[in-house]
């Protein structure tokens, strides 16, 4: 089925789009976090894509072979925390400052997370426009059985 | 060998599977905006199509016999397959991936807008033929 499998694969890039927003909204709302589970301020976090074939049953398997336009979905294969070091900053009265004074604050750039976050957001529209388009078309073809 | 419905409702029919196809692969393009390393791609058709629309009419050869070979070396129409090419981003992306999002969107509508008129096209068609069965007047 065609339509169902563009309707598919926008979806799965929404999905990918949403999931990558829930991290980068982890990220802001810990930017001043200086304790976690794992010890330390808290490190920002960043998803990883990766572009999968759709999962096929085994029936469509037997029936034919992939094809080189078989579209691929976007996945989330794993999220990497990132590895630039804490930011130091001056503040003595911090419970959590050592003895110079200094506390380690995540590596967290707020203006990077936004410019992550509007382009998690434009391209989530994009995919909404595109499954809209898949949509149009298929209620178009429904219409050539009426009238 | 030609009924009710002729070669030209085949036609539509198989322009709409191609839009239907270009669709798909569109919106895996989109889908896959942010992937490193994707790569985008498209589907021809209609220059193939077009080809194989001419395969009614007389080849280069004389045939004086309906086995003869015309020398028209063009695949039947309900055989003419579309191709899936890569799309060429001269810009290109850092991380290697080759979707042009504007590029994508306007392919994405220009291919709505021919499907819809193609539904359109055939819906015409069968109202056509339901006319002519009804003797309607127009």
């Amino acid at each position: 089925m065609n339509f169902l499998s563009a309707m598919t694969t926008s979806s799965s890039g929404m999905a990918a789009q949403r999931f990558r927003m829930n991290i980068l909204s982890a990220n802001i709302a810990n930017a001043e976090t200086t304790r976690t589970p794992e010890g330390g301020p808290y490190r920002r976090r960043d998803v990883i894509f990766g572009a999968m074939p759709a999962q096929r049953t085994f029936e469509e398997e037997l029936r034919s072979a992939a094809q080189p336009d078989d579209p691929l979905q976007a996945k989330v294969l794993g999220v990497a925390i990132d590895e630039r070091p804490p930011v130091l900053r001056y503040e003595p009265s911090h419970p959590d400052a050592n003895e110079d004074g200094y506390v380690a604050m995540p590596n967290v750039n707020p203006m990077e997370e936004m410019v992550n976050l509007m382009l998690a957001s434009r391209s989530y529209e994009a995919n909404v426009a595109a499954f809209n388009a898949s949509k149009n078309m298929a209620l178009k073809a429904i219409e050539i059985a009426k009238a | 060998m030609r009924g009710i419905f002729d070669q030209q409702l085949s036609l539509l029919q198989q322009s709409m599977d191609f839009r239907a196809r270009r669709n798909t692969l569109l919106s895996s393009n989109i889908a896959n905006i942010e992937t490193p390393g994707y790569k985008a791609k498209d589907l021809v058709f209609e220059n193939a199509l077009g080809e194989a629309m001419k395969a009614n009419l007389p080849g280069p050869l004389e045939v004086t016999d309906p086995r003869h070979f015309d020398g028209r070396n063009t695949v039947p129409l309900n055989q003419v397959k579309p191709q899936t090419i890569l799309t060429s981003n001269p810009v290109g992306n850092l991380d290697d991936n080759s979707v042009d999002l504007e590029r994508e969107m306007v392919k994405l509508g220009e291919n709505q807008v021919v499907y819809q008129a193609l539904a359109q096209m055939v819906s015409h068609k069968f109202s056509q033929l339901r006319m002519s069965i009804r003797e309607e007047a127009i």
